[in-house]
């Protein structure tokens, strides 16, 4: 091979570099084993290793796939699998015998866990690979290190990144690609790899053809690795595969064993593997199983790093490979079925755009110095025949639509003989436990359900329900309640949907039930937070998903978060949350007692709290309304009678004398009203000061009276009539222009109110005005109806005892 | 005195002459009908970057293909692409983004001919598109092919060159629709004259228009006009680095054109860019919001304002281009459309200039020059 042919002298490399690069590609061409250099998911790649196993018929292929995968190949084999697939391991390091629980966990209780995925399509070479050498019957061996060894026992800088990302990474840092780069005008990778390489198989006629792409590949590789810094991950996997080839190596072979691995790897140092990587190996619980995998999935917007840009076009171009297409008829059936799609989808396309786009990609790519046009080329030629203006504007749904058409909707299925993963298991078994399972039947449609949480079996569903939803399983969705069913009844619609494997697959790194990944899930919460807020509502999750386990920890950390919190609106929030969480406690039998002193403490600093809200800002207004409605609430409440009500009350009158906002006065002057400790006519009279003030004075009597009406929901109906007098003599003093300021008070205020409040007070208001007259009637009750009424009074009374016995059971 | 045969600014071909005839000589490609060039030359030519060898009469000398557009590649890919296809090419863009200039260098590189020129304006009519009548002649010797008047269209249709259409949608749609046949029929049909009633187009004819997408809504093209066109869009020039290189290109040869004796300093094109980049896009280099101007603040204003200034410091200044006479100049540039465009330069000033004054003394004298000019 002349180095004044190749790729190499194309980026311009160094004379003393071409010598080192031409002897070191040889050496590995004309090795001991037969290397087959790829990139993951390219079609000619996947083509050259498949016309290499049939034309050589090696006795042995190693593949670049984790090892631990060995044991899937003939579920993987299976007729019943069919790519788009995934190899997925989750490994959780159960005994932390990687030491990583606090370092890259956020507690010692929480060990380091991962899942990992190596997709296979359709056009893999690494699936081809595999397809090919069972078709010629030869010896499959994997040999790459396990993604969670290399990931826990190496130590790198940086993020941690997926395998096939960092492989890319150092391509795109290498002075050769940058070279090749600028000499080429290459906008990205996936550009500069099409250009060279995806497209040049559509035009070969003769079977050597193979052998110069092969050697082209060996090239790129080795001017890559030998211009670009490796990560110790890399060299350590290397070591772990050479090692894998020796010992899996067949002694009697006659030919060549292939290895099919990344370009990289194909120059890799023949060396022992580190013994941490094979003593790794018992550690922790591994499982690993093939899943499904879906091109959106695949494609590198949806965050998969080193992912394909464009899964289905792609598919499109390995079809045409095998399939022994032209280039021509490639380009055609490309262009045709975007245009066509882009048509469906609402873009005023024609034929005459499909012609245009496929002429101008042909001149685009010969202008590029292309063998054939290559995806660029065909999407800018969509763009300059088919978007009538700025790509960024006019060409968004455009944009849009040609990548929905690129990426494809394809999903790969799985044969029912592969196993399913402990936490995917146990989510089925549940699901035919509580006859929620579709029995078989491939349907997919919504179901409703309807529970009352106080029959054991259903609460079971509920909380299976609900720990889904936590977990943003995608499976149900709870209906919310109106009336007087919202207490013990709820509904949900459940429907199974790829998305439910998909996630639990993606969970199951955390534990083999639901409930152990909840309580991950749950003490990770724990652990990140400071808040008390957040503590006590994690909490109040943890009960309702029936975890009272969680509660001593929750509990250790409340008492730590609770010194730290200050804010008054937190305060009452966490009380709220814990109050919740005590209830929750007696209805599962779990012992109370220990939150009792916690309550006290938590109800304490709200008091205190309150001292600093006098005059708050008014963007703190609404969560302090909600502050003080909480508190009193519990006031009013028998619960609880170890709480300092009294100081309560004490801080409320100090606050409300103090506060110069004339809306959060109201609500503490309404606070007050509510609990008894003022009355209407003490109202009435603080209303009545304003009648001859400032027309400024009377806007603030308004806000004042907002506040009050905020707070003050029961009390301000007793005493309307009062109160209704004084608001009119107020109004009747205020000018037009301060009239109607007042009023978008008083709106505001009214609307607080729920319609049977509004319209008692509006009764108070027609009554002042004399707008309605008593009206005598004489009712004449039938005997039926009477009866019907002492019918209802029973079962509202049974309805009352049977609340009141769990209240008994908490004393 | 000006000699009568000098020019304000010669066509690019005649600017660029040596350039094209050194891409000529070494042009390994066949170019399309009536090309002069190569796509491959054509776009060497428009992106510059080498240097040739070209031989002339017997001697050798190297010729230097300087950048003439300074923009992303695939755009002028795309526009040579289009002009070699059957298809007309529409360059859209924001006042000052370099269509007309990009559309100037296609033609004079495809056919040698960039004086082939409509003016869209309100009053363009379908005569200047086709072709209309010395009266004088046909009054005396009736209609016939040589008392006709060759439109600019007309006339690259018979040479097989290039239209360029400047301002396509400033007409009003009933002439822009003159173009639809044209471009369809690649011909124009003479009622007048019964004999000889079709032009047709020689290979090689095609269109070059141009159309600003801020008027865009003024005469939008019809659907039957647009689907004849590929539209290529060109954006304002966001990297700082590119558009300084363009202004300082740009500068040297206005300098050389106006035999200017001032000279640039690259900090002070490097403030220009800067500000006119900052108050263009709302947000200052380090992040910061700052509300943006009404005005376009295209690359070519700010050649504009930096042309000024040095006609200002050569003429009435002390023969440096500085801070001083950069913001005397620039204030015109920035209010021009809205009065609120005045406070927003103000606060820009109050704000991000002075605060860089304070380290920087060329930001200083900035700022207290473009004050005293508010």
């Amino acid at each position: 091979m002349k180095a004044e042919d190749t790729l190499w002298h194309q980026a311009g490399l160094d004379t003393c570099l071409l010598s080192e690069l031409e002897a070191l590609t040889q050496e590995r061409l004309n090795d001991e084993v037969y290397w087959l250099p790829v990139r993951h998911h390219s079609p000619s790649c996947a083509l050259m290793v498949q016309q290499a196993i049939l034309t050589q018929r090696p006795e042995q292929v190693f593949i670049e796939a984790p090892v631990q995968y060995q044991d899937l190949l003939a579920e993987l084999l299976d007729q019943g699998t069919k790519p788009p697939i995934a190899f997925y391991s989750s490994f959780s390091d159960t005994d932390n015998e990687f030491a990583l629980a606090g370092i890259t966990t956020p507690s010692e209780e929480i060990v380091a866990a991962m899942g990992s995925w190596m997709p296979l399509l359709e056009y893999s070479p690494e699936y081809v690979a595999i397809k090919t050498a069972s078709q010629v019957g030869a010896k499959i061996v994997f040999i790459d290190l396990p993604a969670h060894i290399s990931a826990f026992s190496v130590e790198r800088e940086g993020e941690q990144q997926d395998k096939a990302a960092l492989e890319q990474q150092q391509i795109l840092n290498s002075r050769f690609f940058k070279m090749l780069t600028q000499a080429g005008h290459y906008h990205h990778w996936h550009e500069c790899w099409d250009g060279l390489f995806e497209s040049e198989l559509l035009k070969r006629t003769e079977i050597h053809q193979f052998d110069a792409y092969r050697a082209k590949m060996a090239a790129f590789s080795a001017a890559v690795r030998l211009t670009t810094k490796l990560d110790q991950q890399t060299l350590v996997r290397e070591g772990f595969m050479w090692q894998q080839i020796k010992d899996h190596w067949l002694p009697n072979a006659t030919r060549k064993p292939m290895v099919v691995c990344g370009g990289l790897h194909m120059f890799m140092a023949k060396k022992k593997a580190e013994e941490h990587t094979r003593n790794a190996f018992g550690f922790g619980k591994e499982y690993h199983t093939i899943v499904p995998f879906s091109y959106e999935r695949l494609s590198q917007h949806s965050g998969y790093k080193a992912g394909n840009r464009a899964p289905y076009f792609y598919q499109g171009l390995w079809q045409a490979l095998i399939g022994n297409r032209t280039e021509s008829e490639n380009l055609y059936q490309q262009v045709q079925y975007l245009i066509d799609y882009a048509r469906k989808k609402g873009e005023p396309l024609t034929a005459s755009d499909a012609i245009a786009s496929v002429q101008h990609a042909m001149m685009l790519g010969q202008l590029r110095h292309r063998e054939s046009p290559i995806l660029d080329d065909i999407v800018d030629a969509i763009f300059s025949c088919c978007c009538k203006g700025d790509p960024d504007r006019e060409g968004q749904h455009l944009q849009r639509v040609l990548f929905e058409a690129l990426t494809g909707n394809q999903q790969g299925k799985v044969s029912v003989a592969v196993e399913q993963l402990p936490l995917v298991k146990a989510f089925h078994l549940e699901l035919a436990l509580h006859n929620m399972d579709s029995k078989g039947e491939d349907r997919e449609y919504e179901q409703h359900l309807k529970l009352d949480i106080r029959q054991p079996e259903q609460r079971a569903i509920a909380i299976f329900l609900r720990r889904l939803t936590y977990l943003k399983v995608p499976f149900a969705e709870s209906i919310s309640q109106q009336g007087n069913e919202r207490l013990f009844q709820e509904q949900w619609s459940y429907c199974l949907t790829p998305g439910t494997q998909e996630r639990l697959i993606e969970l199951s790194q955390y534990g083999d039930t639901l409930e152990a990944v909840v309580t991950h899930q749950l003490q990770h919460l724990f652990s990140t937070s400071a808040a008390i807020t957040d503590i006590s509502e994690g909490l109040l999750i943890a009960l309702d998903m029936a975890l009272p386990q969680m509660v001593s920890q929750a509990h250790s950390l409340c008492q730590q978060a609770l010194v730290n919190e200050h804010r008054f609106a937190s305060l009452t929030q966490s009380f709220t949350n814990l109050l919740l969480c005590r209830q929750r406690l007696v209805l599962v039998d779990f012992s109370v007692e220990s939150l009792v002193p916690l309550l006290q403490r938590c109800f304490s600093y709200a008091n205190h709290a309150l001292l600093t809200i006098s005059n708050a800002p008014a963007d703190e207004e609404d969560a302090i309304v909600q502050g003080l409605l909480q508190m009193c609430q519990v006031y009013l409440s028998d619960e609880l009678a170890e709480l300092d009500r009294d100081n309560f009350i004490q801080y409320l009158h100090q606050v409300a004398d103090a506060s110069t906002v004339p809306f959060l006065k109201g609500c503490f002057y309404g606070a007050l009203m509510e609990l008894k400790q003022r009355s209407t006519d003490d109202l009435a009279q603080e209303i009545c000061r304003y009648q001859y003030t400032a027309p400024e004075l009377m806007i603030e009597c308004s806000l004042f009276i907002e506040g009050v009406v905020s707070l003050s929901h029961t009390s301000i109906l007793l005493g309307a009539k009062e109160i209704v007098a004084s608001i009119d003599v107020l109004l009747s003093q205020a000018e037009p222009p301060v009239f109607e300021q007042m009023v978008v008070h008083f709106r505001a205020a009214f609307e607080r109110l729920s319609q049977l409040q509004r319209v008692r007070i509006a009764d108070a208001v027609a009554q002042h005005y004399g707008l309605s007259e008593a009206e005598q009637l004489n009712l004449n009750i039938p005997l039926a109806a009477i009866h019907q009424l002492a019918d209802l009074d029973n079962q509202v009374a049974e309805i009352m005892h049977s609340w009141f016995e769990f209240l008994e059971e908490e004393q | 005195m000006a000699k009568t045969d000098e020019k304000i600014r010669a066509p690019l071909e005649q600017q660029y002459q040596e350039q094209l005839l050194a891409l000529k000589q070494n042009d390994p490609d066949t170019p399309p009908p009536s090309w002069l060039l190569s796509p491959k030359m054509v776009l060497l030519f428009i992106l510059g970057g080498e240097t040739l060898n070209y031989k002339k009469g017997r001697k050798t000398q190297q010729v230097a293909i300087t950048q003439k557009f300074f923009g992303d590649r695939r755009l002028v890919e795309r526009a040579i692409i289009t002009l070699a296809s059957e298809r007309a090419l529409l360059l859209i863009g924001e006042p000052g983004t370099g269509k007309s200039w990009l559309s100037e260098n296609l033609a004079a590189a495809i056919c040698g001919n960039s004086t082939l020129t409509i003016q869209g304006t309100a009053g363009t009519t379908e005569e200047h598109i086709k072709y209309t009548w010395n009266i004088a002649k046909v009054i005396a010797e009736g209609y016939s092919r040589d008392n006709r008047v060759p439109s600019p269209t007309m006339v690259a249709m018979n040479q097989g060159g290039l239209l360029r259409f400047e301002e396509i949608t400033r007409c009003v749609p009933d002439v822009q629709d003159s173009l639809v046949s044209i471009l369809s029929d690649k011909s124009i049909a003479i009622p007048e004259l019964p004999d000889d009633n079709m032009v047709w187009a020689r290979p090689g004819f095609n269109l070059i228009a141009t159309a600003n997408s801020r008027d865009q809504g003024v005469n939008e093209l019809s659907a039957a006009l647009k689907r004849r066109f590929n539209y290529i869009h060109i954006p304002v020039v966001s990297d700082g680095a590119t558009e300084q290189a363009i202004i300082a290109q740009r500068i040297a040869e206005l300098t050389e054109q106006y035999q200017l004796t001032v000279s640039v300093q690259p900090d002070v094109i490097e403030l220009l860019s800067r500000v006119f980049r900052e108050l263009r896009q709302g947000r200052t280099e380090d992040g910061i919001k700052i509300k943006p101007v009404s005005s376009t603040l295209s690359t070519a204003e700010s050649i504009a304002v930096l042309l000024d200034a040095s006609l200002h410091a050569q003429y009435l200044g002390s023969g440096d281009v500085g801070a001083r006479s950069l913001a005397e100049n620039m204030v015109g540039a920035v209010v021009k459309e809205e009065a609120n465009d005045r406070a927003v330069l103000a606060e820009y000033l109050n704000t991000i200039a002075k605060s860089r004054g304070a380290t920087d003394s060329l930001w200083n004298a900035f700022y207290l020059a473009a004050k005293g000019a508010l």
